[in-house]
């Protein structure tokens, strides 16, 4: 549990190295609509890791995932212990009796679990899928908010 | 003068020629959708997962064999805070494909629902499989 923290763990990596070389190859020809790579679909037996970004404030943390295609009755946000988790799977829709010519949205399941940076208000969490973009948003505790000190000037 | 500069940084000269028209970005924060192309009998249809935008900001244009997806996607985090940990960008998104003759560009249609863009193409009839009968004679 606690090995996989904020750091993007390995098949993420995997996923943005396909990218770039993607784009790299992009970028010397226009590609037509069928692609040339393999069209399996290599991680669709595993899980997933979707990027995270955390945004703070002084009173608040925002942790937001892209998840196109993901409704909110596919999706599970849970906080346990200082850990906030992100699951679920989407449903990749494929037209009847269609020949796949290009294959590069990710996988169906997804899983991410993250370690929170300083107590959250546990009643207080929210959570909001807005085109696709996942929004939790989690009241820090009293405690742990951030205070500005006035230094004094002698 | 954006359109020089991406052509000069992606070919690492000064010539204008050598990208391809994919490659004229507009902004500078300009990220690939992923895409998953799929052909029937009657169509093709492009799924490109462009989280973050809404109906109104996508435009898709076919033009000399080419068709083009743009999508705005407004900034989200300048109200929130500070950005602490950033794993993916923020910004519009931006494809494009060689699309030959066999495409009826008039009747290209698209839907947009929880991040995910569907476009349809429907195919020329010039293009369709045509069942021959052949006769008894």
């Amino acid at each position: 549990m606690n090995t996989r923290t904020i750091l993007a763990p390995a098949t993420h990596a995997m996923d943005s190295l396909r990218h770039e070389i993607d784009r790299a190859f992009d970028r010397m020809s226009t590609p037509s609509l069928a692609s040339t790579w393999p069209t399996t679909r290599i991680l669709d037996a595993i899980r997933s890791n979707p990027a995270v970004n955390m945004i703070e404030s002084d009173n608040t943390l925002f942790f937001e995932a892209e998840l196109p295609g993901v409704t909110a009755t596919d999706l599970t946000v849970t906080v346990a212990e200082n850990m906030l988790t992100i699951s679920g799977c989407r449903t990749i829709e494929t037209p009847e009796e269609a020949t796949s010519l290009r294959r590069e949205r990710s996988t169906k399941q997804f899983e991410r679990i993250m370690r929170l940076p300083s107590s959250v208000d546990v009643d207080g969490i929210d959570a909001t899928l807005t085109d696709g973009v996942l929004t939790v948003t989690l009241p820090k505790l009293e405690g742990t908010r951030t205070r500005r000190i006035v230094v004094r000037d002698n | 003068m954006i359109n020089q500069h991406t052509n000069t940084t992606c070919c690492g000269t000064n010539t204008t020629d050598c990208c391809s028209e994919t490659d004229t970005v507009k902004r500078t924060q300009n990220y690939r959708a992923p895409v998953d192309v799929y052909e029937t009998e009657t169509e093709f249809r492009v799924i490109a997962d462009m989280p973050g935008t809404c109906s109104d900001c996508i435009e898709i244009s076919v033009e000399d064999n080419m068709l083009t997806i743009d999508a705005e996607v407004a900034s989200r985090y300048d109200t929130l805070g500070t950005t602490r940990h950033q794993e993916y960008g923020v910004g519009d998104f931006h494809r494009s494909f060689r699309i030959g003759d066999g495409i009826n560009a008039d009747a290209i249609a698209a839907t947009y629902s929880d991040g995910v863009l569907s476009v349809s193409l429907p195919k020329a009839e010039v293009i369709k499989p045509r069942k021959i009968d052949i006769k008894t004679v």
